[in-house]
């Protein structure tokens, strides 16, 4: 029997500069975006055919074309997403293709996909849907002849079928990403090996993973479980902790502090920060905790490095270089911040009255081998509150 | 409730506190600054994005008015500025409030504990032993959300 697969990429919502978000299915854990993980999947269940859709609006570099080119890309704007998956499904239908497996992401979902194509062959539907307790998982088969009953699907985004479709049950790991907080808990799912994600790369210790080129100051702390991408550089008194993964080529700049938190790639945190339960990355920081997301245009505090390699390597350098004549400068120009206490009140002057000789009656009850109390003058060197 | 006879100073932050509003709104603000004992609030519901500039204007004022004895609230906060001083660890320096009205509420409920039962001993004239006086929760250390300010808390 054969069958391909369709793989709608929606982009998630609009910046500030009406440029459209990357969608959460594109963020990647441990090196790899949920879509890489579902192509994969596919391709091990024997699915050869397969064309992926996503939004024209999407940067090229958040789509794993490259990794896959047996894959067919579709980048298409906005409503034309879905004429375009008709014309293909219907050349699917003309190239011999018998079952269509239509699937939006979204969710993660780590289901039989054989057993489900079983099952919409055993049950002789038109139309079968993977559902778990929750609702539907976005995953839908259907057979390649059905071309009223999949347009209508397609005009519906997959929310709705012309007739009663059948429904595959499954109580496989899913997680339907639908907020950052989902994120986090699929990436600290698979810290805790709850789901088939594994962090990549060796475990130098236990519960800590860093892959291959990762740069790690002597003076940082990384604290289990956490992980480190390749090319990833963490620098000195850095603090990585709780389940946090730095992603590929991402950069934490001295003294931050990463907790339970996901630094997505070729992101820089600037230095002295406290990142904890955010996501942060693509110019933005989505905090689980609070349900928000804003956007960080401050490059000091977060930022994009470039993915070009040569210019990576160039900024470096230029940075090395910069670096003696720039402390000289300041060291000789640069306003000194120290400020000269202008009016200082008298009682700085005066002596403290600890340093003076102590009186008579103190001397005397220092012989004494147990003073009874305190003299009436003893002076209260520190008094805090109202205490 | 006592009220301090000082004014409490409120000022609308600018929508968005980059290098140069910080500049500009520092220079607004240096007058107040350098009063005695100044008390400020700073209002942040206008404000939609706030950079490492903008934090360290905050931390300029705060370092000023700590040095003439006075206090600087912060009020009103937006998700943005929120995060920002969250992730800055500067939050953590500044008491929050949710409203304009509360931050200045609290400034007229501040009084030390020190100074609270110095006024009522020395008013009566007794030397009273503090655990022999009735316990007294007193409205004065409450703010308006019922919550003592860090400072208050009696040991």
């Amino acid at each position: 029997m054969e069958v391909a697969a369709l793989i709608f990429v929606e982009p998630g919502a609009a910046d500030s500069a009406g440029t459209p978000s990357v969608p959460l299915a594109l963020w990647e854990i441990f090196g790899k975006s949920v879509l890489t993980r579902t192509i994969e999947r596919l391709q091990r269940s024997s699915l050869t055919n397969i064309s992926v859709f996503a939004d024209a609006g999407l940067p090229d570099s958040a789509l794993p074309e490259s990794t896959f080119s047996a894959v067919k890309w579709v980048r298409v704007a906005g409503e034309s997403i879905w004429r375009e998956a008709e014309n293909t499904f219907s050349d699917y239908g003309h190239n011999g293709v018998d079952t269509i497996l239509a699937i939006r992401l979204g969710a993660y979902t780590e289901l039989d996909i054989s057993d489900l194509l079983r099952f919409h062959l055993d049950q002789r539907t038109h139309v079968t849907m993977a559902c778990d307790a929750s609702g539907p998982l976005g995953y839908i088969a259907i057979d390649s002849g059905r071309r009223n009953d999949a347009a209508f699907l397609m005009r519906s985004r997959l929310q709705r079928t012309r007739l009663a479709a059948g429904q595959y049950p499954t109580n496989a790991y899913s997680n339907r990403l639908n907020t950052p907080k989902d994120f986090r808990s699929l990436v600290q799912d698979g810290f805790l090996s709850r789901c088939e994600i594994r962090p990549a790369g060796k475990e130098i210790k236990p519960g800590v993973w860093v892959e291959d080129r990762a740069r790690i100051h002597r003076s940082a702390r990384i604290l289990a479980p956490a992980y480190i991408g390749a090319r990833a550089r963490v620098r000195a008194a850095a603090v990585i902790t709780r389940c946090s993964a730095i992603e590929h080529h991402a950069e934490v700049d001295c003294g931050t502090v990463v907790e339970d938190a996901s630094v997505l790639p070729y992101t820089f945190v600037g230095a002295g920060l406290d990142i904890a339960h955010v996501v942060v990355g693509n110019g933005r920081l989505a905090h689980v905790a609070r349900n928000v997301e804003v956007e960080i245009t401050d490059p000091r505090l977060v930022g994009m490095t470039t993915r070009s390699a040569p210019l990576r390597a160039l900024s470096s350098a230029a940075s090395l270089a910069a670096y003696l004549p720039l402390q000289l400068y300041r060291g000789l120009f640069a306003p000194s911040h120290r400020e000269q206490p202008s009016q200082l009140p008298s009682a700085v002057g005066e002596l403290s009255p600890a340093l003076n000789p102590p009186p008579q009656a103190l001397r005397a009850s220092a012989q004494t081998p147990a003073p009874e109390q305190f003299p009436a003058d003893f002076a209260v060197a520190r008094r805090y509150g109202d205490q | 409730m006592e009220i301090s006879s000082r004014p409490v100073v409120v000022k609308h932050m600018p929508e968005r506190i980059n290098l140069k509003q910080a500049k500009e709104f520092l220079r607004e603000i240096q007058p107040f600054l350098r009063s005695d004992r100044p008390q400020i609030v700073f209002d942040f519901t206008h404000v939609r994005q706030i950079d490492a500039a903008g934090v360290d204007m905050l931390l300029h004022c705060m370092g000023e008015v700590m040095k003439r004895d006075g206090d600087v609230k912060l009020a009103a906060l937006s998700p943005h500025a929120a995060v920002v001083l969250e992730m800055t660890r500067t939050d953590r320096l500044f008491e929050v409030y949710e409203s304009a009205s509360d931050a200045v509420r609290s400034f007229s409920g501040f009084l030390p504990n020190a100074m609270r039962e110095h006024r009522r001993w020395g008013t009566s004239g007794e030397a009273a032993v503090p655990a022999q006086l009735p316990l007294d929760t007193g409205s004065t250390t409450l703010d308006s959300a019922g919550v003592a300010p860090p400072g208050e808390i009696a040991a």
